[in-house]
């Protein structure tokens, strides 16, 4: 997977989880510290993530804190192949 | 209380100047200090008490010995919650054997689980993120269990807060001023504002102070209600205060305890609430319960309902709670699945949706928390039906 189609996975990860998104969504946004999830969002954006790829993303376990979208791509990028 | 709160800061202020005069080299010696000061204090408190939570913290390193040598069997760590578990079968407090002729206080029974909720969650955090560090000394995972001044109420925080790193640290006079600062906002909290809500605000509002209002009853909803949000503000005020203190104790020994309430009063949604109410409980919900329960069943609003029930029995295991705990899961679904279809808000300016909304929350957790902590079901019973205006 690109970088672009991993960026595009993590948008439609968000817009699953809180409905609808404002403002672009960059590699260098971070979900959490730009108010766009919240602790417990953060949980389900992360499932509905590994759902969307259909693959378990290893790096991320349940203390998984990271939430700069930089991050996130390279992480499912690394996972995809 | 407050001659135990007096004796308890003299004995921080003892322990953490002879922390101090240790060499920063000396870690082990540190950790000794925290240790007997931690057991002294716990068993002049109730030795069985003491006792409880050693074997706890030795069970909760078995599992991590066995986890480490069995991976595959994900669920070991969980075994740590099996006291807890005894606990609500039989008071734990009633299974050590005493001598022959013994007389066994109820109330000894009762202390002798003090704390066991909240260091059971460090103990599973602890053995979680020992598997993923590869390493959890016996010593750390005493140290979190023992360490007197989270030890009743926490913040849950694992052993790590308590690693080689953390004991190895320099004096900090600056912080362990601040400490000294933030144990005093928690006495005054505590002991006056605290005494303020359940005296004189009580005696204020309802004609008897708070404890009394249980035998009381409530004549009319409005009555019910005014009461929740008394009972509630008495919790938030009572409970920050010893967090406050725990968190200042932290400091004087330059230790990081997690910080556990940013303003609950102005959350103006039930998920904000729980970005801003007891916050180490909340991370440890999200991150070991939710998650996992949401892998599992791919449905958020059931494990959000199915984590908050057991939350709440976490809590005790009662009618109340359990109410409680499906009062807050149920809500929490509901908000998700209502923010999740990406309607548009109420057509309403912004001031008058954020007050609006902290109103309802926050009467909403003022009810649910007061439904919970009634002393009995034929209490909670009364309650609910005053809010019907029938007189049980």
């Amino acid at each position: 997977m690109t970088r672009e189609e991993a960026l595009a996975a993590i948008t439609k990860a968000l817009t699953e989880t809180v409905g609808s998104v404002d403002g672009d969504v960059t590699e260098d946004t971070d979900l959490v510290a730009d108010g766009m999830l919240d602790s417990l969002d953060s949980m389900t954006f992360l499932f509905e993530l590994e759902n969307g790829l259909g693959t378990k993303l290893e790096a991320i376990d349940e203390t998984y804190e990271d939430f700069r979208v930089g991050a996130l791509v390279d992480i499912v990028v690394q996972a995809t192949g | 209380m407050l001659a135990t709160i007096q004796i308890l800061v003299l004995v921080t202020l003892t322990a953490s100047l002879v922390y101090w005069l240790l060499p920063a080299g000396w870690v082990e010696g540190r950790r000794a200090v925290l240790l007997v000061t931690s057991g002294l204090l716990i068993y002049v408190w109730s030795p069985e008490t003491l006792l409880i939570a050693v074997l706890t913290a030795l069970l909760a390193w078995l599992l991590y010995a066995l986890t480490r040598r069995h991976p595959r069997i994900g669920w070991l760590p969980w075994l740590i919650v099996l006291p807890l578990v005894v606990n609500a079968i039989v008071p734990l407090g009633e299974l050590i054997p005493l001598p022959v002729g013994s007389p066994r206080s109820p109330l000894l029974t009762n202390l002798a689980t003090l704390g066991l909720s909240f260091y059971t969650f460090k103990l599973y955090m602890s053995i979680k993120q020992g598997l993923k560090l590869g390493s959890l000394p016996f010593r750390e995972v005493l140290t979190t269990t023992l360490f007197y001044p989270a030890f009743p109420m926490g913040p849950i925080d694992a052993s790590q807060t308590f690693d080689h790193a953390a004991l190895s640290r320099d004096p900090d006079v600056r912080r362990w001023v601040m400490g000294v600062g933030r144990i005093g906002i928690g006495v005054v909290k505590v002991f006056v504002l605290g005494a303020w809500v359940k005296g004189t605000l009580s005696v204020e509002l309802f004609g008897v102070p708070m404890e009394r209002v249980y035998a009381e009853g409530w004549d009319t909803p409005l009555h019910a209600l005014a009461f929740a949000f008394v009972s509630f503000l008495y919790l938030y005020v009572n409970f920050s205060g010893f967090t406050d203190i725990a968190i200042g104790s932290g400091w004087m020994f330059n230790l990081d305890l997690t910080e556990n309430f940013r303003f609950p009063l102005i959350a103006h949604s039930i998920q904000n609430f729980w970005q801003r109410w007891h916050l180490s409980l909340s991370r440890f919900i999200t991150a070991y319960m939710f998650k996992p329960m949401l892998r599992r069943t791919g449905r958020t609003s059931l494990s959000l309902v199915v984590t908050f029930t057991l939350i709440g029995l976490w809590h005790e295991v009662s009618v109340g709670y359990l109410l409680w705990g499906l009062g807050h899961g149920s809500a929490l679904a509901l908000t998700t699945w209502y923010r999740g279809l990406g309607r548009a808000r109420l057509p309403l300016p912004g001031p008058i949706r954020t007050v609006g909304g902290i109103v309802v929350t926050i009467t909403f957790v003022s009810v649910l928390s007061t439904i919970a902590n009634q002393p009995s079901n034929r209490d909670l019973a009364r309650y609910l039906a005053s809010f019907l205006g029938v007189q049980l």
